[in-house]
């Protein structure tokens, strides 16, 4: 059965794709063209566009496309809560387009009813393969605008930290659209490159070949993974880095408020500047050594090697610094008693235990500014700790209420 | 047999001795007499490290004399067998 091999197939069976094609998207369309006019100006002149690509110039080319296309209105609908067409609808759109592409190749391209019965049970498979992967496409796309909904909400609201790491990204809901549109052409990648060539070698039945395709693809996604070439790594990678460097300013900016307590000067712009490059620092070092751990561990051979004793003479630098420091105190005790050896001799008997203590008010004085002063260190540690303990359960607290409320938003209260 | 234990023995004594000064010391900076706790914490670091580098001197010169012994032991047999 020839799919694909466009050069090959006479003109009058490409029309009739077309047509059929175009057949199964009107509906849609039309669902998405009434719904358009409950959207703001600039949302709609997006869906317009769109639609006028996918009209022009996608229909032919490649179904994934329009899913992505349905996806993303979808989202915009959802975004600007537009009731009708819902979420469901749109989940049904693909699965017909999905469906519809592969029975509408089978009808044109192959010829006869035999063709088209040997290939059901490919087209099963199918089914059953897709409704799982659409599922999840959908739900990763649905999930994350419902969470993106609630953070520009709290943005509102007014959580300052949240503010800062989250909000002058989440306060145009324009800047929400583009990041879960990188965040969909990840999941349509990792789609397309990967599910498409086994649904095709399914519906071929051809399980060895479809095992040696799984195998391969393997292999050279984990080659990508090392050198980390692709477009979709550099994406995900990205995003991950931008992740841990959010996180880690989160955590980095109480410390640089407590500094400011100390240094007033450091109040104002300079205080989000230095905290901000600290954190690309930190998110920097924490990055590459996770990403350089994580290989480590998938390339380790296990090897269980004991520690090898090792025979050299023992240093003696311990005990000269020890009795380096013994003599550098008895010269001092010897300035401090005034060269009175008696005295000394004194304070050896006494060390030893043999004789009977004396209090010295002078030294006591001394011990006694060392104790307040590790006293009150102590002391402001403890605030500090507890400053800090606080704004990280003020933003676990925001944490806990978002996901709260995306648990709502799922399932309802 | 008696110079293999001498060692060992004195570095124990030298330990338990500075054993002993760190609990002085500490008696006495409990009592508030600074000058000879603080050198009777420094006399007890002083015997604590002498005690333990004389007793890791000890257990390495132990291995490499057993070492020593069993090569000279396979050189003889190796002798013996090359006369027999």
């Amino acid at each position: 059965m020839i799919l694909g091999a466009r050069d090959r197939i006479p003109l009058k069976y490409r029309l009739a794709y077309l047509v059929l094609y175009t057949l199964l998207i009107v509906y849609p369309l039309y669902r998405i063209a009434t719904g358009i006019m409950y959207l703001p100006l600039i949302y709609s002149i997006i869906v317009i566009f769109a639609s006028l690509l996918i009209i022009l110039g996608m229909v032919y080319s490649s179904s994934e496309l329009i899913i992505l296309y349905y996806v993303l209105t979808a989202i915009v609908f959802k975004v600007c809560m537009v009731k009708e067409p819902s979420v469901e609808e749109f989940i049904i759109y693909s699965l017909v387009i999905l469906h519809g592409d592969i029975i509408s190749k089978m009808l044109v391209y192959g010829v006869g009813y035999r063709r088209i019965r040997s290939s059901l049970k490919g087209a099963l498979m199918t089914v059953s393969v897709i409704f799982t992967i659409l599922l999840l496409y959908l739900a990763v796309a649905y999930v994350t605008t419902g969470l993106f909904i609630d953070l520009s909400d709290r943005v509102v609201k007014g959580n300052i930290l949240s503010e800062i790491t989250f909000g002058k990204i989440l306060t145009t809901r324009f800047g929400n659209l583009v990041l879960l549109i990188m965040i969909i052409l990840s999941v349509l990648h990792v789609l397309s490159r990967y599910v498409s060539g086994v649904i095709s070698d399914i519906l071929s039945l051809n399980p060895v070949y479809a095992i040696y395709y799984i195998r391969s693809s393997i292999k050279s996604s984990w080659d990508l993974l090392n050198k980390g070439d692709t477009w979709h790594q550099k994406l995900l990678s990205r995003t991950m880095t931008t992740f841990i460097l959010f996180f880690t300013w989160v955590l980095v900016l109480p410390v640089y408020f407590i500094i400011a307590d100390i240094v007033p000067a450091l109040l104002g712009v300079q205080l989000y500047i230095l905290s901000f490059a600290t954190s690309i620092v930190i998110s920097a070092i924490l990055y590459t050594s996770i990403r350089r751990g994580i290989l480590r561990l998938l390339r380790q051979k296990a090897s269980l090697e004991l520690p090898r004793l090792s025979l050299e003479k023992p240093s003696s630098i311990p005990l000269l610094a020890a009795i380096a420091l013994l003599v550098a105190y008895v010269v001092s005790l010897l300035i401090y008693y005034k060269h009175d050896a008696g005295l000394l001799c004194d304070v050896f008997i006494r060390s030893l235990g043999l004789g009977k203590p004396h209090y010295d008010q002078y030294l006591n004085g001394v011990v006694e500014i060392f104790e307040r002063t590790y006293i009150n260190i102590l002391d402001s540690i403890m605030e500090y700790i507890n400053k800090y303990v606080s704004c990280l359960v003020e933003e676990f607290d925001w944490m806990t209420g978002l996901i709260k409320s995306l648990i709502e938003l799922l399932w309802g209260r | 047999m008696v110079k293999d234990y001498v060692t060992p023995i004195v570095s124990i004594v030298l330990v338990c001795f500075s054993l002993y000064m760190f609990y002085t010391g500490i008696g006495l900076m409990m009592l508030r007499d600074v000058a000879p706790s603080l050198l009777s914490i420094l006399i007890g670091f002083v015997t604590l490290s002498g005690g333990i580098t004389l007793l890791r001197t000890w257990a390495i010169a132990r291995v490499y004399e057993g070492r020593a012994k069993h090569e000279k032991s396979e050189e003889e047999v190796g002798e013996s067998k090359e006369t027999g």
